[in-house]
């Protein structure tokens, strides 16, 4: 039985229904695709295929978080209106696509065109997931904290970021060709610079907005969030890394590279969670009056 | 075809919740789970503070924000604008919550006897949802068909709500819309509702 | 027994609480699907409240008493399992009828019956069950609900309850009530009129020490300090007489006894016991009812050496030391307030002005004070009503259109109408009065629980009952009580603390409980009996014509209440098994003698003593008497409803009535006269001094103490979705009540409260000299800053209410039972008390 015991207060209310199975699909359904993009950009076919592994967890997941797993598959029903149908797809899509391209990169036997196309649409696949839960949550009219255009693209540059660090973790293990930690680490630079801009902006934006939305940025900026948010997702995921890795990145490469960058890595792939967490505790409805 | 609507007068409410509970009798709604509720805070300070009361249900809205994120279609709006729920082709993937500013919408787990560890012979014979959906105000699409009134607004004392079509300019609705200046609910989030609020 | 197919609707009448509204209950293959109001009800009008709504979860309530049950453990307390063991019913009325035999031979006295039950109360029990057995110990009800007022009403009216013209009214003054807005009675007719009534402009001014639902939906919510409201009121008085001048002299002259003579000591001046009033054009003395006097209401008039005054002068004067500034200081109220208020009830009356219904020009006086529960259920309550009463009467707002009323006071077609006295005032007719004597007194030695005449002004002496018990000896009585019979009565909640409940009952011998669950009561009971849910019973008329009904539903009605299914297990009508126990005990003939009489039984509808008949029986031949042979029993069961219209004259019977309304009360004296005496019998003390001609504001208990920690006062108030602890164990109504911010909490100023060092939702202990209690704090800003307030009656803890057990806060605990703390006039028990309030750490 339900007990929520604000249900009959006009009041704002925080949404309750996406709990952490969203929140974790969120953040390794959009680090998966950005591994497998990545990978497909470097041409490391064990790497993609760790990215569509991980999606295919990160989505298994998601059927957990549904009343009726049993019905999954009606979830492809409605792509014209709903993005989470469309985001059905676009995983179905990756999968296929990602999977003939691994098999065909270690088979490597496909005809130059087939391949450059299969790429092609496995590289879209991948972008489209990292972006569609951006959609998912942008265009709510319930929660205004979420509705802001910065959503997908700050979805985009996170789960690159994710997709990177998780490239760079695994790269120990993965068979040849070896990786270049360097210039994945300089990307980093970029990616990390580039999220805490739009994070930065995004907060700003929204304390200008709706009753609920001023009441989220509070959360996170003075409330219950803060420190989890300006210490965990700001301090620790953005700022710590881009000032330890700023002074060396540009000197001749590092010695020891591994341990350094892994380091900065797990550091920022925390930072990423908890922005996927808190933006979802952090949804608040307006009040009805 | 008809766009049915509800007017509710919040200066005759009086907070009874008999609307609450007529819905929940009608409907044989789970423990914990209300489609009509009756909301409430307090304005100003004391001695000049008062009591406000706003009964809320599903606003049928004309552009339903849940419809439109719902992936399987089971949430659907028939012709006379009554926004409602397949249960048999529901996921609940609680999308269509997130979606809903009016939080006109409550995901069942399956839990709905009101005494614990016995289902009484009412809920055997009424309670048939499948566990796992979401569920909402039916706008008693049922009696509607037949002609009849909600069982909230039927039953509420101050007959403060008022059901009819919308599209109609003679019923007492678009009456009450025309005359008093009636408003819905966050007007801002461009659902187009179809439960409007006068006085209050 | 239903078909596969059945689908049926049945006529009935919810009895979730005391309005009676008649429903459909609508049975689909033996379950009942859904209830609805009955459109063809004059009172629901097809619209129920929550709780009727919810009645239908509650008949399937797995925690229902289906067989009798007997105790096997002889200790009784608080959460000492009685160890319950089943029993046949024939088992059961045989161990009962043998304790009532020998009890009933000994001194049938010893004999107590404590109900509630409308119906049961009403037509059988008290007048007719307990009489035939020989008790007079059968009229144990509530300790604070209309004791305070019944008595004011008696005295000027003649009706029982109180209510108020909602067709006409244009300004009502609830004073500590919440009627129309889903409390008090006749809940649904009167919410529903009065949202018409507001919807044409209504002015309603809600005076309470809480922001209730009422108080929501005033025009003006005035808070006041409790206790206080008889300043309020008598100092309203003194603003319209003399401030303002703003009073209805044509209807004090003649339609009340404000011309009558009074001399220095108080009483009436008068020629062959008629009271004399002074005749301005003759200048002498004439008797009241004199053809042609112009009547002197002001002035003081020498007659035969005797000095005197017109009784008007006199409440002129005596209301003149209430000043609204000393009012303001007693009441909290700002003195402006107080003026500005006095004035628009004075104007809104509009005095001299009238209104054509139904051909017939009769008096407009579009005003109304309502008291109810809360105003008056302090000590000198009864003051305070009778206060009120006399400004409605000063304005004229009384029996006639807009104004305040009671119900049918003239009953339909003239069936009832009031007495008169030689002095020509008004008394209960004789359908409402049951045995009010109000103006020849016996100071006889009083020989029942409720010590009637030591308290002669009175309807109701439950308190007494439980003091008699509890203290035995404190007032000599011939006889010790040994065996009670409880039915829809929870004398453990309802009353005062608890754990002094308990004692009480534990010294009875035999505890008999009628019950659906095993509650507070029952817990106590030696013998428990399953009686039917409303939807299994067979009830006539439960909405009764002549106490309740109010005139808002517009007719005069009869309808019943019928079963829908059958009860579960072997539960019955107690009715039926009182009426069995007394054909075992051999009284039943008596019975039916006096269902002759009291019910007006016609040939060829009498009852044979010699016969026995089925309740069905009984109840058609009531039917027929009363209606004619077409509209028997089964007449109603099929149509629910006998209505008649109501003719202007049972509307606003005022104008149309010969007998006065007295604002003046000469016959308290003699009644204060014969309370001494009756104490000096008794070996009683007695404080007699409320015993006065004109009411008076004096401080109650609570406004008295208030020396700090005690610095705050608790009251209590009703919710529109629960009723008494009745519809605690309903678990919709219960989870509508944990989601309802006010319900299950305990209000404290939020001011006050942070004072205290509280914060919204932290636990709290409210503490009174006679218990504590524990809640959660729900600071607001709608309860006055001096007042804690705890709503209904909750806090169960009975095994058999798992629904109910532990929700909410019990009010009750906080009040003891002393005769400090009751109404020595009504013997009402004051329901506020002070207390200490501090964090539960
Ligand atoms: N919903 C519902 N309806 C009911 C009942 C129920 O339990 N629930 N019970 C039925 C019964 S038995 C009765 S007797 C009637 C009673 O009907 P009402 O008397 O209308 O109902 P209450 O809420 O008890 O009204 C008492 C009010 O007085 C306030 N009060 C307390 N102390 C004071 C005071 O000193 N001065 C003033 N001015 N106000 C004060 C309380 O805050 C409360 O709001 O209702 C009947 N109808
Ligand atoms: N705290 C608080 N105390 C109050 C009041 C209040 O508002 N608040 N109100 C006061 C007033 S106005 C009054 S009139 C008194 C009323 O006092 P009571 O008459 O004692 O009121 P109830 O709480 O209704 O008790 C009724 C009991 O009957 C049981 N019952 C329910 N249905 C049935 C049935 O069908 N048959 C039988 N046999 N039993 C049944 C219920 O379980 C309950 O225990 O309380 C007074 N005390
Ligand atoms: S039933 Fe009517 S009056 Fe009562 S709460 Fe609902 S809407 Fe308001
Ligand atoms: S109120 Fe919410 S649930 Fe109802 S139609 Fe509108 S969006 Fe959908
Ligand atoms: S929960 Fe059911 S109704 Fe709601 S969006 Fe998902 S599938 Fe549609
Ligand atoms: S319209 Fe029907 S379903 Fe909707 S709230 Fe009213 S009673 Fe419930
Ligand atoms: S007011 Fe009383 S009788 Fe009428 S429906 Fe509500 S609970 Fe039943
Ligand atoms: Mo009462």
């Amino acid at each position: 039985m339900s007990r929520r015991f604000d249900e009959f207060l006009i009041d704002v209310k925080p949404q309750r229904e996406w709990g952490w199975l969203v929140i974790t699909y969120l953040f390794l359904g959009g680090a998966a695709a950005g591994l497998f993009l990545v990978a497909l950009y470097i041409g490391h076919a064990w790497a993609e295929g760790l990215g569509l592994l991980l999606l295919v967890l990160a989505t298994f997941l998601l059927l957990l978080d549904l009343g009726r797993p049993g019905r999954f598959w009606r979830a492809f029903f409605r792509p014209m209106t709903s993005w989470i149908s469309r985001g059905c797809y676009f995983i179905t899509f990756l999968v296929l696509l990602g999977a003939a391209d691994v098999w065909l990169g270690l088979a490597s036997t496909a005809p130059e065109p087939l391949a450059t196309l299969v790429k092609a649409g496995a590289a879209l696949a991948a972008v489209a997931v990292m972006v569609y839960t951006g959609f998912v949550l942008s265009p709510s009219p319930a929660i205004p904290f979420w509705n802001s255009t910065f959503f997908p693209v700050i979805f985009f540059a996170y789960s690159l970021l994710a997709g990177i660090d998780f490239l760079i973790l695994a790269s120990p293990l993965l068979p040849p060709p070896p990786i270049e930690l360097a210039p994945l680490e300089k990307a980093q630079f970029g990616l990390a610079l580039f999220c805490l801009v739009l994070v930065v902006s995004h907060v700003s934006v929204m304390s200008r907005s709706a009753v609920a939305a001023r009441k989220s940025i509070e959360l996170l900026t003075r409330g219950r969030w803060a420190v989890l948010f300006l210490g965990g997702v700001i301090g620790v995921g953005l700022v710590l890394p881009l000032l330890v890795a700023g002074p060396v990145l540009w000197r001749s490469s590092v010695p020891a590279m591994f341990a350094f960058t892994a380091t900065l890595a797990l550091l920022r792939l925390f930072g990423d969670y908890l922005f996927r967490f808190l933006v979802i505790r952090a949804g608040l409805y307006d009040p009805l009056l | 075809m008809a766009r049915y609507g509800m007017v509710i007068d919040l200066n005759s409410c009086i907070g009874c919740n008999a609307c609450t509970i007529a819905c929940k009798a009608e409907h044989a709604t789970p423990a914990g789970i209300f489609w009509a509720k009756v909301l409430e805070k307090e304005v100003g300070k004391f001695p000049a503070a008062r009591r406000v009361f706003l009964p809320v249900l599903c606003n049928h809205c004309q552009k339903p924000a849940c419809m439109e994120v719902c992936p399987t279609g089971a949430t659907y709006k028939r012709g006379d604008g009554i926004v409602l729920i397949d249960y048999d082709q529901c996921i609940g993937c609680r999308s269509c919550m997130e979606a809903c500013p009016y939080a006109a919408r409550s995901f069942y787990d399956g839990n709905g006897a009101y005494y614990p560890g016995f289902t009484t012979p009412y809920e055997t014979m009424r309670q048939d949802f499948a566990e796992g959906v979401v569920m909402k105000c039916t706008f008693c699409a049922d009696r509607v068909d037949q002609g009849l009134d909600p069982a909230c607004v039927q039953t509420c004392p101050t007959e403060c709500r008022i059901f009819g079509d919308l599209e109609d300019p003679e019923s007492k609705v678009s009456q009450l819309i025309a005359q008093k200046k009636a408003r819905p609910l966050l007007p801002e989030k461009g659902l187009e509702p179809s439960v409007f609020y006068v006085g209050g | 027994m239903a078909s596969p197919t059945e689908d049926v609707l049945v006529h009935t009448i919810c009895d979730m609480c005391f309005a009676a509204c008649g429903i459909i209950a609508h049975r689909r293959n033996g379950v009942v699907v859904k209830i609805d109001g009955d459109p063809n009800c004059p009172a629901s009008a097809g619209k129920i409240c929550a709780k009727g709504q919810a009645g239908l979860i509650g008949l399937y309530d797995p925690s229902r008493v289906k067989v009798p049950l007997i105790r096997t453990n002889p200790t009784k307390g608080i959460g000492v399992d009685p160890r319950w063991k089943e029993i046949s019913w024939d088992e059961a009325l045989d161990l009962l009828t043998e304790k009532l035999k020998k009890v009933r031979e000994d001194d049938p006295r010893k004999l107590v019956i404590s109900t509630f039950d409308q119906v049961a109360l009403s037509y059988f029990i008290r007048p007719i069950w307990a009489i035939a057995f020989g008790t007079p110990n059968a009229d144990w009800a509530g300790y604070f609900c209309g004791n305070y007022l019944h008595a004011s009403m008696y005295l000027t009216n003649g009706a029982f309850h109180s209510d108020f013209d909602l067709d006409h009214c244009n300004y009502v003054i609830l004073l500590g009530n919440q009627q129309g807005f889903m409390a008090g009675l006749n809940a649904t007719v009167m919410a529903r009129k009065m949202a018409e009534a507001r919807r044409r402009g209504l002015k309603v001014v809600v005076v309470d020490p809480v922001g209730t639902n009422a108080a929501a939906k005033a025009d003006e919510w005035v808070p006041i300090r409790p206790g206080t409201d008889g300043a309020l009121i008598l100092s309203m008085i003194n603003v319209l007489l003399n401030e303002i001048g703003c009073y209805d002299s044509d209807f004090l002259a003649s339609r009340t006894n404000a011309p009558y003579l009074v001399d220095a000591g108080g009483s009436y001046l008068k020629i062959d016991g008629k009271p004399l009033v002074w005749d301005e054009c003759t200048d002498q003395a004439v008797p009241f009812d004199e053809e042609g006097a112009v009547v002197a209401l002001e002035g003081s008039f020498v007659v035969g050496e005797i000095a005197c005054k017109p009784a008007f002068q006199k409440l002129k004067e005596h209301v003149a030391s209430y000043s609204p500034e000393k009012a303001a200081s007693i009441t909290t109220i700002p003195a402006a307030t107080i003026r500005r208020i006095a004035r628009e009830f004075g104007e809104a009356a509009r005095i001299g002005s009238t209104i054509t219904i139904d051909g017939q020009a009769l008096p407009y006086r579009p005003v109304a004070v309502n008291i109810y529960r809360g105003a008056g259920a302090h000590k000198h309550g009864t003051h305070t009503a009778l206060a009120v009463q006399i400004l409605n009467m000063v304005v004229g707002a009384f029996y006639v259109p807009g104004g305040h009323r009671g119900p049918n006071l003239v009953g339909p077609d003239g069936l009832w109408k009031p007495g008169e006295t030689k002095e020509g005032l008004i008394t209960p007719p004789s359908a409402i009065g049951h045995g009010a004597r109000y103006y020849d007194f016996e100071d006889r030695v009083p020989e029942d629980l409720g010590l009637s005449e030591l308290f002669p002004i009175s309807t109701n002496r439950s308190p007494m009952y439980q003091m008699n018990l509890s203290h035995p000896g404190k007032f000599p009585l011939p006889y010790k009580p040994e065996i009670l019979i409880v039915c829809r009565r929870n004398l453990m909640m309802n009353n005062t603390n608890p754990g002094e409940v308990a004692e009480m009952l534990r010294s009875i011998p035999y505890v008999v409980s009628f019950a659906t669950h095993l509650d507070e009561t029952a817990e106590f009971a030696d013998l428990v009996l399953p009686e039917a849910y409303y939807l299994e019973r067979f009830d006539l008329f439960p909405n009764r014509p002549s106490h309740t009904m109010s005139q808002a539903t517009g007719y005069f009605y009869w309808g019943v209440r019928q079963p829908v299914v059958r009860p579960v297990g072997e539960a019955r009508r107690w009715i039926d098994v009182m009426l069995e126990l007394a054909e075992r005990l051999g009284f039943l003939a008596d019975v039916y003698k006096m269902f002759n009489v009291k019910w007006g039984l016609k040939d060829p509808y009498k009852l044979d003593p010699s016969r026995r008949y089925t309740m069905d029986e009984l109840y058609d031949r009531w039917c027929k008497s009363l209606f004619g042979p077409e509209r028997g029993i089964e007449w109603f069961k099929s149509h629910g409803y006998h209505k008649l219209r109501r003719k202007p004259q049972e509307n606003y019977p005022g104008p149309f009535l010969k007998a006065r309304f007295p604002i003046y009360f000469e016959n308290m004296l003699r009644a204060k006269q014969s309370v001494a005496k009756v104490a000096v019998k008794l070996g009683q003390k007695w404080d007699t001094s409320d015993y006065k001609a004109l009411p008076e504001w004096k401080p109650c208990p609570a406004y008295e103490n208030g020396a700090p920690p005690y610095d705050l006062y608790v009251v209590n108030f009703k919710i529109p979705f629960h009723a008494l602890s009745f519809t605690t164990e309903n678990p919709w109504l219960n989870d509508l009540a944990e989601r309802n911010p006010y319900a299950y909490k305990i209000l404290i100023n939020s001011a006050t409260a942070r004072r205290k060092g509280i914060g919204d939702g932290e636990e709290i202990w409210v503490e009174s000299e006679a218990g504590r209690v524990k809640g959660t704090a729900k600071l607001t800003e709608c309860i006055h800053p001096e007042v804690v307030g705890i709503a209904g009656v909750f806090g169960s803890w009975a095994e058999g209410k798992p629904v109910a057990k532990g929700k909410g806060v019990h009010f009750n605990t906080l009040l003891p039972l002393n005769m400090k703390r009751i109404d020595p006039i009504s013997s009402g028990v004051d329901s506020c008390i002070r207390v200490k309030v501090t964090p539960a750490a």
